[in-house]
Formats: C-alpha cells, sequence, structure tokens
C-alpha cells in the first residue's frame, strides 16, 4: 500500500507545480512545507522577467488549487524525520510542528495580530518591516491561517502573561497547548523541492553590505519594489526616505567567484533579475531616473531574454562591463570607484546599490541530505540524472542548481512524470473524488432565493447592522427565507444552509460574507452538495467592500449592506442553471517528432499505459541527437539516443509512423482527429509537439568564409572530427573560435543557449588530443550559465584565450590569401590577425520553418522568431494557449539535451493530467452566439487568444460565428467587443448584470 | 619571492611540509610574548602613522590575519593613540599601483595615474607616515607623495621598530 501517494517536500512553485500535476494525473500528494504557508521565494517576487507579470498574481490561483485540491494534503510546519523503505513502498516520518491556531477556527481576520504586543522582524519581507508574534505570512498566504511564532510569542516563554490574542479571537482559534504531532506516512516516491537561499554578502567588506546604508541585496530591493513590501511598493530609502534617483547593481555577488565568495558556479538568474528591477524601478519613480548595471557577462539566454536586454538598453538602462572594487561611503550616498570600458578610472556617486546576489543550496539540504540518503554536488546542490537522485527520489527546481522559474516549473513537472512512470500502476488507488447527489431540475420553478448573511465573528457584525440587513432581505420579492450566522464558512453552518436549501425548497442563494476570491468554490460546492446547480448563487461582498473600508460609518455601511444584498437577490433571480459540461477523453497521445524529444515524451506516455503514436517525417528516429558528440549524464548523447530509440521502437503501446507528416487536424481536446500524408487517421486526446530545430548555416554577412576556405567549419562539424579523433586535429597549431554565429543579430535576434557551453566542451577535447595546440575565442558574452561555467574556468586553465568583439567591429576573415581572422581587440584597443589551421563558427539554432504550419493545424501560436509560443513564459511553459496540446525540445526553444528531456517529461506529465481522466472537466462558462442577430463581421475570430470562434455556414442563418465550447475559456473577450449584442458568456449575461446594477440604485428588479 | 613561492605551491598544488610565515607575525609574536621589547614613547612629536597592505602579502597571501598583526606591531611601536588606519583596508585595501613589474620598466605617468586612488586614501588619514612591508609598495609610495605634493613619508616596518628598540 502506499505506492499510489507520492511525498513532495517544499511548498514553493516546484513543489506546487509537481503536487497539482501528480494530484490531476491520478495520484494522492502529501506536500510538506517547513513554514507556516507555502508559496516560497516566488510568493515574495515583485514581478518576473521577461514579462514583467505580478509574480503573486500568477503564482496564486496554483496555491489556491493547491488548497482547494481533494488529493492534496498539506502538511505546514513539517519536517522530515525518517525515511526508510524502497521505490513504490517508502515509509516516511513527519514531525508536524503547532502552529497554535487551530486550522479549523481560524478566520483570518487578523484581530490577533491587531492586538500582539510583540514585533519582531519580518523574514518574508528579508527583515526590512517588522510583524507580530502571531502572524499571516504574506495576506495572500495558504493556507490563510494565523501562526504563532513560539520564538517571540510571549505566552509561549512565560505562560499567564500575555495571551491577548486568545482574548480577541472571535473564532476560538487559540491553543497554547497545541504539541508537535509525529505522523506516518506510506508513498511510493518522494520528490524534493527544497529551494535556495541568496547568498549573503555581508563576508565581501568591500561592498559594506550591513555597514553602508542605502547597500542592499536584490532580494531585499524586490520586497522594496513589491506592492506589499514595507513600503508598499513605494521606492524609497528606508534609512531617511528619499527617492533614490540613482541606482546602480552589481552583477555576480556571490557568483562565479572562487577568489573570496568561493562559489564557482552562475547563478543564472541575477544578469535579467537585475535588468528588470531597473525597468521596475524606472516605472515606479516619477521624474528623472539613472540605473546602471556593472556586470562581467550579460547573460540573457533564456526565451525572450535577448528582446528584454535591448528593450532596458532602449530604455536608457546603462550596461557597464566593470567589476566594482569598493563601495565608498560619500555625502548623501555613496561613491563606486571602477574602470570603464576605455581603460579610465572613474568615479561615480549613485543614491543606492543593490547586490545582485546569487543562489545558494538551502541550509537545510545538508541535514535533508542525510535524512533522505540522497547525494549532494560539490557545490551542496542535490545531484540529479534527469531529476533522480535516487532510485525513487526525484529532485526538482532550485534544490538541484540554479535555474529560473520556467525551468524549474519543467523540472517540476518532469519528476511528476518520472513518478507517474515509477508508479503507473497504482494510478487512481488513492485519490478521492467528491461525489454529489443528482442536480434538481429547478427550470420551471418560479425563483424561492435564500439570503444567508454572515457575521464573520465581529469583522462584519462590528460594523453593519447585520439583523437589519436580514430583516431587508426577507422583504425582498421571491425571498422566502433570510438567516444570519456566526461564520457562514464553518462546517456546521454548511451543514445547515444544505438542510435549508433542502426544506425551503430553495432554488437561488445568495450569500452575503466575505469575497467570492476565497470563499465561492466552497459555497458553490455547498449547493452542489444540495442538489442545486452551482450558477443558481451570487455573493455579496459585506466584508472586504464594507465593514472593513467603513469601520467609522456603522449606519452608512448598514445601508450599502442592504444595497450589497439587493443587487445579488436582482442578479440571481435571473440566473439560469449551467449544466456543468465535460469532454469524453479519448485516452491516447500523438507526438509530433522523433527527435530526442518526441522519444522521451512518448515513452513516458506508453510507461504511463496510455497508448501512443509517434509522428517522424524522416525515415529514422534520434534526430539532431546523433550528430552532436557531447556526453549526457555519463553517457555519448549519440549512444542515448539510440538506445531511445530501440525502447521506443520496441515499445507495445507505441505506434511508430516514419516518413510521414501531419496534413490536416480536426476536432480539440480529449477528441483530436489527425491525418496523416498517407491518409492514415489517428485519434487521440493530446498531442505534444517536438518538431526540432536546425543549426544555423553560416552565410551572407555572417558567412566568415564558410564554404570558401575548408579549414572554416561549424561546430557541429568539429564534432565529426572529434568524435573520429581525426589525425587532423594533432597536427593543428592554432585554433580560433568566433561565436554568435547567427545568433544576436537582426536576423536572429535571440541567444542561441547552447554555442558558448558547446565551445568550451571542445576545447577541453581539443586540448586533451593536442595539448599544445593554442586557442582562442572570439566572443561577445560568454554565457556558460549555471554549473557550465565551470567548464569555461577549465578552458581558461587549458589555456584558451577569450577576445571580445563587439557586433560594431565584427571579426573580419580573409581566404584570399591563406586563412587570416582580424579582429579588434576591446582591452587592448588594437587590431589582431591570426593565421590559424582551423577557424570554429559557434553557429547557433534557428526554428523549422515547418514549425508555424504544424502549430496554425492545432491553433497555436508562435513566436516572431518562428518557435512555439507557450501559454505562459514563467509557469506554463510546456502547454500551448489551446488545451490539450504540448510541446517539447528545439521547437521552443534553443535548448541543451538534458533540458530537451526535462521538457519532454514534462509533456507527459501534462499531457498525463487529460489522459488520466475518462472525462475532462470543461469551462461550463462558455460565450454563446445568438445567431440571428450575429453579421459575421469577424471581431471574435479575430480577437479570441483561444481560437475558439470561427466563421461557418449555419442554415437558416447564413454565415455566423460559432464558438466551440471545448475551446472556449470564458474569458469574455468576444462579448465586450460583438457589435451587435449576438455574444453572451454564461452565467454573465446582460439582463442579470444590468439587475444587479438597478440594485446598486436601491430598485428591485424582475 | 615569498609570494611567488607560496603561490607555486598552491597552484599546482604541490606537497610541502612546512609553513609560511610572515616576519610580521613573528615580530607580533615576539613583542606578544616580550622577546621583542619595544616602547614607543620615542614618538615625541606624536607622528601619526598609517599602512599600506600589500597586495601579495595580504590580499593574495596570508589574508587578514597577518595584516592584524601588522597593526598590531605598528600600534606597538608608534603608540596606539598615533595609528590611523585607511579605508578600505586589511584585504580590501587599494593596490599601490606599482606593481607588476611597472616601476622597473619605466611606465611612470601610468603607474602614477594608477597610483591616484592609493595617495588620496592615504592623504585623506593625515598621516606623516605611511609603513609599508613591501619594498615595492614602499617605492611606489616614496613616488605618489612627491608627484602628488603629499606630506607622508613611506617607511619600512623595520624602520620603526628600530626606532622604538628597548636596550
Amino acid at each position: 500500500m502506499g505506492a499510489g501517494s507520492v511525498l513532495v517536500v517544499g511548498g514553493g512553485i516546484a513543489g506546487v507545480q509537481a503536487a497539482l500535476d501528480l494530484a490531476a494525473g491520478g495520484f494522492y500528494v502529501h506536500l510538506l512545507e517547513r513554514g507556516p504557508a507555502i508559496g516560497g521565494v516566488m510568493a515574495q517576487l515583485d514581478k518576473t522577467f521577461p514579462t514583467n507579470d505580478c509574480s503573486m498574481c500568477i503564482l496564486s490561483p496554483k496555491l489556491v488549487e493547491v488548497g482547494r485540491d481533494l488529493n492534496i494534503n498539506l502538511l505546514t510546519l513539517s519536517e522530515i524525520l525518517e525515511v526508510s523503505g524502497e521505490p513504490g513502498n517508502f515509509k516516511v516520518r513527519i514531525r508536524k510542528n503547532p502552529r497554535y491556531v487551530d486550522e479549523s477556527k481560524c478566520i483570518a481576520c487578523g484581530q490577533c495580530a491587531e492586538k500582539c504586543p510583540k514585533k519582531v522582524p519580518n523574514e518574508f519581507d528579508r527583515g526590512l518591516s517588522q510583524r507580530k508574534a502571531i502572524y499571516l505570512l504574506y495576506p495572500q498566504a495558504v493556507p490563510l491561517k494565523y501562526a504563532i511564532d513560539p520564538r517571540h510569542c510571549i505566552w509561549l516563554k512565560k505562560p499567564g502573561r500575555c495571551g491577548f490574542c486568545a482574548k480577541v479571537c472571535p473564532a476560538g482559534a487559540i491553543n497554547f497547548e497545541d504539541q508537535p504531532q509525529e505522523l506516518e506516512l506510506e508513498v511510493g516516491a518522494i520528490i524534493l523541492a527544497p529551494g535556495f537561499e541568496t547568498y549573503d554578502p555581508t563576508p565581501l567588506e568591500n561592498f559594506g553590505y550591513r555597514r553602508l546604508p542605502y547597500v542592499m541585496t536584490a532580494h531585499e530591493f524586490e520586497r522594496l519594489l513589491s506592492a506589499s513590501g514595507p513600503t508598499r511598493g513605494e521606492l524609497i530609502r528606508l534609512s531617511d526616505g528619499r527617492i533614490p534617483r540613482k541606482i546602480a547593481w552589481i552583477q555576480c555577488v556571490g557568483s562565479r567567484d572562487i577568489n573570496r565568495a568561493k562559489v564557482p558556479y552562475c547563478s543564472s538568474v541575477c544578469c535579467m533579475y537585475a535588468l528588470k528591477q531597473a525597468l521596475i524601478a524606472k516605472e515606479h519613480i516619477k521624474g528623472p531616473f539613472e540605473a546602471a548595471i556593472f556586470y562581467m557577462d550579460m547573460r540573457t539566454m533564456g526565451k525572450g531574454f535577448e528582446a528584454y536586454l535591448e528593450r532596458a538598453r532602449r530604455e536608457g538602462v546603462r550596461l557597464l562591463r566593470s567589476r566594482v572594487h569598493t563601495i565608498l561611503p560619500a555625502e548623501e550616498g555613496l561613491l563606486l570607484h571602477y574602470v570603464d570600458e576605455k581603460g579610465n578610472l572613474k568615479d561615480e556617486s549613485f543614491d543606492m546599490v543593490v547586490l545582485s546576489v546569487g543562489l545558494k543550496p538551502h541550509p537545510t539540504l545538508p541535514s535533508l541530505s542525510q535524512v533522505l540518503s540522497a547525494p549532494q554536488d560539490e557545490f551542496g546542490f542535490l545531484e540529479t540524472r534527469l531529476l533522480e537522485n535516487r532510485p525513487g527520489v526525484f529532485v526538482c527546481g532550485v534544490g538541484a542548481g540554479p535555474k529560473d522559474i520556467p525551468e524549474t516549473v519543467v523540472e517540476a513537472s518532469a519528476a511528476a512524470a518520472r513518478v507517474e512512470n515509477l508508479l503507473a500502476e497504482a494510478r487512481h488507488t488513492e485519490t478521492r473524488e467528491k461525489t454529489y447527489p443528482p442536480e434538481r431540475f429547478v427550470f420551471p420553478e418560479a425563483p424561492r432565493i435564500g439570503v444567508f448573511i454572515c457575521h464573520c465573528g465581529i469583522n462584519i457584525a462590528s460594523v453593519v447592522d447585520v439583523e437589519a440587513v436580514t430583516t431587508f432581505a426577507r422583504e425582498l420579492p421571491d425571498v422566502v427565507y433570510a438567516g444570519h450566522n456566526l461564520f457562514t464558512c464553518a462546517q456546521d453552518t454548511i451543514n445547515r444552509i444544505v438542510a435549508t436549501i433542502k426544506e425551503r425548497q430553495l432554488n437561488r442563494v445568495v450569500i452575503a460574507a466575505c469575497t467570492p476570491r476565497t470563499h465561492e468554490p466552497l459555497f458553490q460546492e455547498t449547493l452542489r452538495a444540495a442538489g442545486l446547480n452551482p450558477f443558481l448563487f451570487e455573493m455579496a461582498n459585506i466584508r472586504d467592500q464594507d465593514s472593513w473600508v467603513h469601520p467609522d460609518d456603522p449606519e452608512r455601511a448598514t445601508q450599502k449592506a442592504k444595497e450589497l444584498v439587493l443587487m445579488a437577490v436582482n442578479r440571481v433571480r435571473l440566473k439560469r442553471p449551467v449544466p456543468l459540461a465535460t469532454i469524453k477523453v479519448r485516452r491516447a497521445a500523438l507526438v509530433v517528432g522523433g527527435g530526442l524529444s518526441g522519444m522521451q515524451a512518448a515513452l513516458s506516455l506508453a510507461n504511463q499505459g496510455f497508448e501512443v503514436a509517434l509522428v517522424e517525417k524522416s525515415q529514422e528516429l534520434g534526430g539532431f541527437a546523433r550528430r552532436l558528440f557531447r556526453e549526457v549524464y555519463g553517457k555519448p548523447l549519440k549512444v542515448l539516443a539510440e538506445e531511445l530509440a530501440a525502447k521506443v521502437a520496441s515499445h507495445p503501446r507505441i505506434d511508430v509512423r516514419l516518413g510521414v507528416t501531419i496534413s490536416n487536424v480536426e476536432g480539440s481536446v480529449g477528441n483530436f482527429r489527425t491525418t496523416l500524408s498517407d491518409g492514415n487517421v489517428i485519434e487521440h486526446g493530446v498531442v505534444i509537439i517536438a518538431t526540432g530545430a536546425r543549426p544555423y548555416l553560416p552565410q551572407g554577412r555572417f558567412a566568415f568564409g564558410y564554404g570558401e576556405d575548408k579549414r572554416v567549419k561549424t561546430l557541429l562539424e568539429i564534432d565529426e572530427l572529434l568524435e573520429r579523433k581525426d589525425p587532423l586535429l594533432k597536427e593543428l597549431r592554432q585554433a580560433v573560435f568566433i561565436q554568435c554565429v547567427g545568433s544576436r543579430n537582426e536576423e536572429h535576434p535571440y541567444c542561441s543557449r547552447v554555442c558558448c557551453t558547446h565551445t568550451m566542451e571542445q576545447i577541453i577535447k581539443l586540448k586533451e588530443i593536442n595539448p599544445e595546440l593554442e586557442i582562442f575565442v572570439l566572443y561577445r558574452d560568454i554565457r556558460t550559465f549555471g554549473k557550465k561555467e565551470i567548464l569555461y574556468q577549465k578552458a581558461r586553465e587549458l589555456g584558451a584565450v577569450f577576445i571580445r568583439y563587439t557586433p560594431e567591429r565584427m571579426p573580419q576573415v580573409e581566404t584570399k590569401e591563406g586563412l587570416k581572422v582580424l579582429v579588434f581587440d576591446e582591452i587592448l584597443k588594437r587590431d589582431l590577425v591570426f593565421e590559424p589551421n582551423l577557424l570554429i563558427l559557434a553557429n547557433g539554432i534557428v526554428p523549422d520553418a515547418a514549425s508555424r504550419e504544424l502549430a496554425q493545424f492545432y491553433k497555436c501560436a508562435t513566436t516572431s522568431e518562428g518557435f512555439m509560443l507557450e501559454a505562459h513564459l514563467k509557469l506554463r511553459p510546456v502547454d500551448f494557449a489551446t488545451e490539450g496540446v504540448f510541446m517539447a525540445g528545439l521547437c521552443h526553444y534553443p535548448k541543451f539535451a538534458e533540458e530537451s528531456l526535462s521538457q519532454a517529461l514534462a509533456a507527459a506529465a501534462r499531457a498525463a493530467t487529460v489522459l488520466a481522466k475518462e472525462d475532462l472537466p470543461a469551462e461550463s462558462l462558455v460565450a454563446q452566439v445568438d445567431p440571428r442577430r450575429c453579421t459575421a463581421c469577424g471581431q471574435c475570430v479575430a480577437l479570441c487568444p483561444y481560437h475558439a470562434p470561427s466563421l461557418e455556414e449555419v442554415r437558416p442563418f447564413g454565415l455566423v460565428s460559432v464558438i466551440n465550447p471545448s475551446l472556449c475559456k470564458g474569458c469574455g473577450n468576444c462579448a465586450a467587443a460583438c457589435r451587435c449584442g449576438a455574444i453572451q458568456v454564461k452565467n454573465l449575461e446582460e439582463e442579470p448584470v444590468l439587475a444587479a446594477v438597478e440594485g446598486s440604485f436601491g430598485r428591485i428588479w424582475y | 619571492m615569498f609570494y611567488a613561492v607560496l603561490e607555486g605551491l598552491r597552484r599546482f598544488k604541490i606537497p610541502h611540509s612546512f609553513k609560511f610565515v610572515s616576519i610580521i607575525t613573528l615580530y607580533a609574536r615576539w613583542i606578544r610574548e616580550g622577546r621583542l621589547k619595544v616602547d614607543p614613547s620615542w614618538n615625541k612629536e606624536g607622528l601619526k602613522v598609517t599602512v599600506q597592505d600589500p597586495c601579495k602579502l595580504v590580499r593574495q597571501g596570508l589574508g587578514d590575519q597577518v595584516a592584524e598583526d601588522l597593526r598590531f606591531v605598528i600600534k606597538a611601536v608608534v603608540g596606539e593613540e598615533n595609528f590611523v588606519d585607511v579605508y578600505p583596508n586589511m584585504s580590501n585595501n587599494y593596490c599601490c599601483g606599482g606593481g607588476g613589474g611597472s616601476i622597473q620598466a619605466g611606465f611612470r605617468e601610468k603607474r602614477m595615474r594608477f597610483g591616484r586612488y592609493k595617495f588620496e586614501q592615504v592623504a585623506k588619514t593625515g598621516a606623516d607616515i605611511v609603513v609599508t612591508p613591501c619594498h615595492n609598495c614602499h617605492t611606489q609610495l616614496i613616488d605618489l607623495g612627491t608627484y602628488y605634493k603629499g606630506k607622508f613619508k613611506a617607511v619600512h616596518l623595520w624602520n620603526l621598530i628600530t626606532k622604538a628598540l628597548v636596550r
């Protein structure tokens, strides 16, 4: 037993994503978090690059989903004590530390924290503000429950001394007697997502952190920018309240520093977050503002990152390639000494300096590693091979090495896929499903409205006269019941509401209480439990929008509460039941592309027990991986690809179709019908696109003599020479590399991510074969991010010389009289001429032209460069905006084989969330067209981000818009834009909304 | 010599059975143990003394410990109240600007430009004497003082110890 459940350790974005994917894929999840709430570091961030989305706003829905998922058991304030057993059958002993607040009673009203006399530094704000000893980690915390910090609570240290919180708590939730509990869980697998901490720059005294005012870390600066931070998002210097008009960022603080910080790796994210902070700071500060970033190499190697760098440059962010020696105190600010690119010494004063601190393994990792016997690498991160640390234990996120949010999310989904492969047979053995009584048919009934008004302890009742509002509601037409409760969300009240609905034969329900943001799903479930359609429901927010904002004017607050209730009653009266939509799922997958990603995705899904069809346009599986000469997980990539190909070809559940392409697609999620070029039709519920990309062929301005001189070769051609240990290599005297060939230019304005690292790998191999070989690398920025930095260090140690060029002065290659390479050295400020025996062009990766056409078949979008466009760059990195379509590998963006494999697994996990179900819950509140009114103007077709509407011939109306309900997400774009009022979104029709508006003027409306 | 050997052993990981100790650390130990008797009372005029931390000795060599010993010895020989430290200091101190063979190689103009921060930093302390236990820094600081017309003199550590020796 236990094989159907999984333990996920760590409640940051990685743990959250893994838990959600596993729960949706049919596994029961225990999500363990050491703090009082989940959310991790991402919850602390202000905005996220490169979309500048509000971090909290995109994270919060996922957290709420975790909180509400019946198959996720949230264990906060918990730690692992002991693990025994083996994959498929682990026993885990856990200690759940006391919260001292009863989670089932706390209503998060906050009165306890208001009365608590003990102020302590707020770690969520990195100590920049204070909180109380009883606290909510942050306003959107999940679970939304207060906790007492036993290190600071006066009562817990000296019982009898304080106890104010217990006195004021309206719910009686405070429990000073709370004790630690030990739990024993049986799980089939474990996913570790332990996260990281940021580097503490105190030991680097030259930067003056903690000693000089106005020097702060980027992590602190993030809180300073945040609307929930210590200044509510006002960007000021905390010590004197002045607006910093000139801010400097210093990169690589605690990264790429083998000298003092002893952190050899690159932290991967700091270049981008510094650019983001500079841009956001500029938005925050009205009036003049200057931002300067002092850096070594600008590492913007992710999707959309290079464009972001260009944007920052355009908006005037100064980028200074210089290492700052010392920060000195100066009048009203700070003085920086640095050497500019011309070699001049400069003094410049700034109002504030932000240290771009790197990512370090979380301090709890050594003990976690010990308890789980999970090995750590030389830097203290957890070791992984394709996400596996040891059998049955998987690692995702920064716990395995520095990386950004999208990569973390990919790894989390991929770890879920590996677990699902391991435990495939136990799927759905331990999950629970909520069952409801059959829905009552209320259509012919006259409205019978019930109104339930909440005191919310004293949150509402201390301001609003709840009695008067109840009397008012009772008098309204069609209201057959009105009552009030102390806590409407308490379980006993919920049971009473169910009973009342049945007794009084209510067919519409209004709840006047807190906010639908947190409570609407709970009350809708209550309706379903009573046999009512959940959309015959309306909430009036008389707390957040009334009692909380008008505490000083009870009389008018009561009046407002009445009007809010009237609005809800007016609206609910006109509401109609909306059937809950489901889609029958054809539980088979189609994978397009037989390269590394496609094979891995197909294999993962097949091992999970699903039928897979794999379509490859060439006559052979393996794709690009067969041509690269590098080691992946200790194995030559070619061998790995061949092994995968053999497994795929012989798998009983994988149907491989070679030499075919896709010629037509019909249907949508759950039921696709794809026609192949050979005329065969495949029926499938989901599709994974893994069509790969191509190497850039040096040409035009970027030919550098390629094709003219045999000594000019691309990286791939060198791979061939290296692989067969060509004797030519031993005879070479000098080799020159040119980086960014076909990357970061007007034609291909993005970084190809892999070329720098692959160059280092080749340098090391070349030096092994021929130690006397002179190697020069002409580069713009070396982008060996993460642990790949070690390869760069190794290449330098082996004697490779790195010479920087700028796009304004490209290296020139002459082939007429022998091979000559001319480059202007930016440091020596003079021209250098090389006469190498070998010129290696580090050519980039370009999208396949066929990708765009394929994307259109599945109604998916591509980027302007021609790569596949995901639903969300941060949090849905392998999903398309179109449901049921996923992506993996190079068709998404240039990436390493390791990353392609992870992404393929992630796509498989995401696909499994659809395939695991027989019926897929679909969006019920979709838009629908009244064909009598539609003029076929096509606005809706142009606007819809999900390609749901299309213009079709419908008898007898002629050409009209038809909206595919399985693609519609109910966003309402089309309804708002429709100029003839033909489109309405269910449950948000015009009539009930207008009735509510009437209610806001105090008018009853039928 | 000292640094070259030390760094050579470290970089090429050459096994060796001996330790590297600076004479400064020995001075400090001997003063503490009372074997080297020094008395700051010679400094009747209350000459203010500051210090230069040589890169090869401190930042790249033996670290902050030797810099602290250096300060201990200076304080013992000139009087604690007469010592003024520079900022930044010890491992974070500025390079004098005269390394890399530039003193011998004749890049005087450049050498003076590179040393401007060093000069300004020392001048800011108002010290009459800057102590440096490095031959290279010593020459550079004397040149800087002349070039930028500073009032400080550069001396070696042993110069001051001889002044303070108790017979």
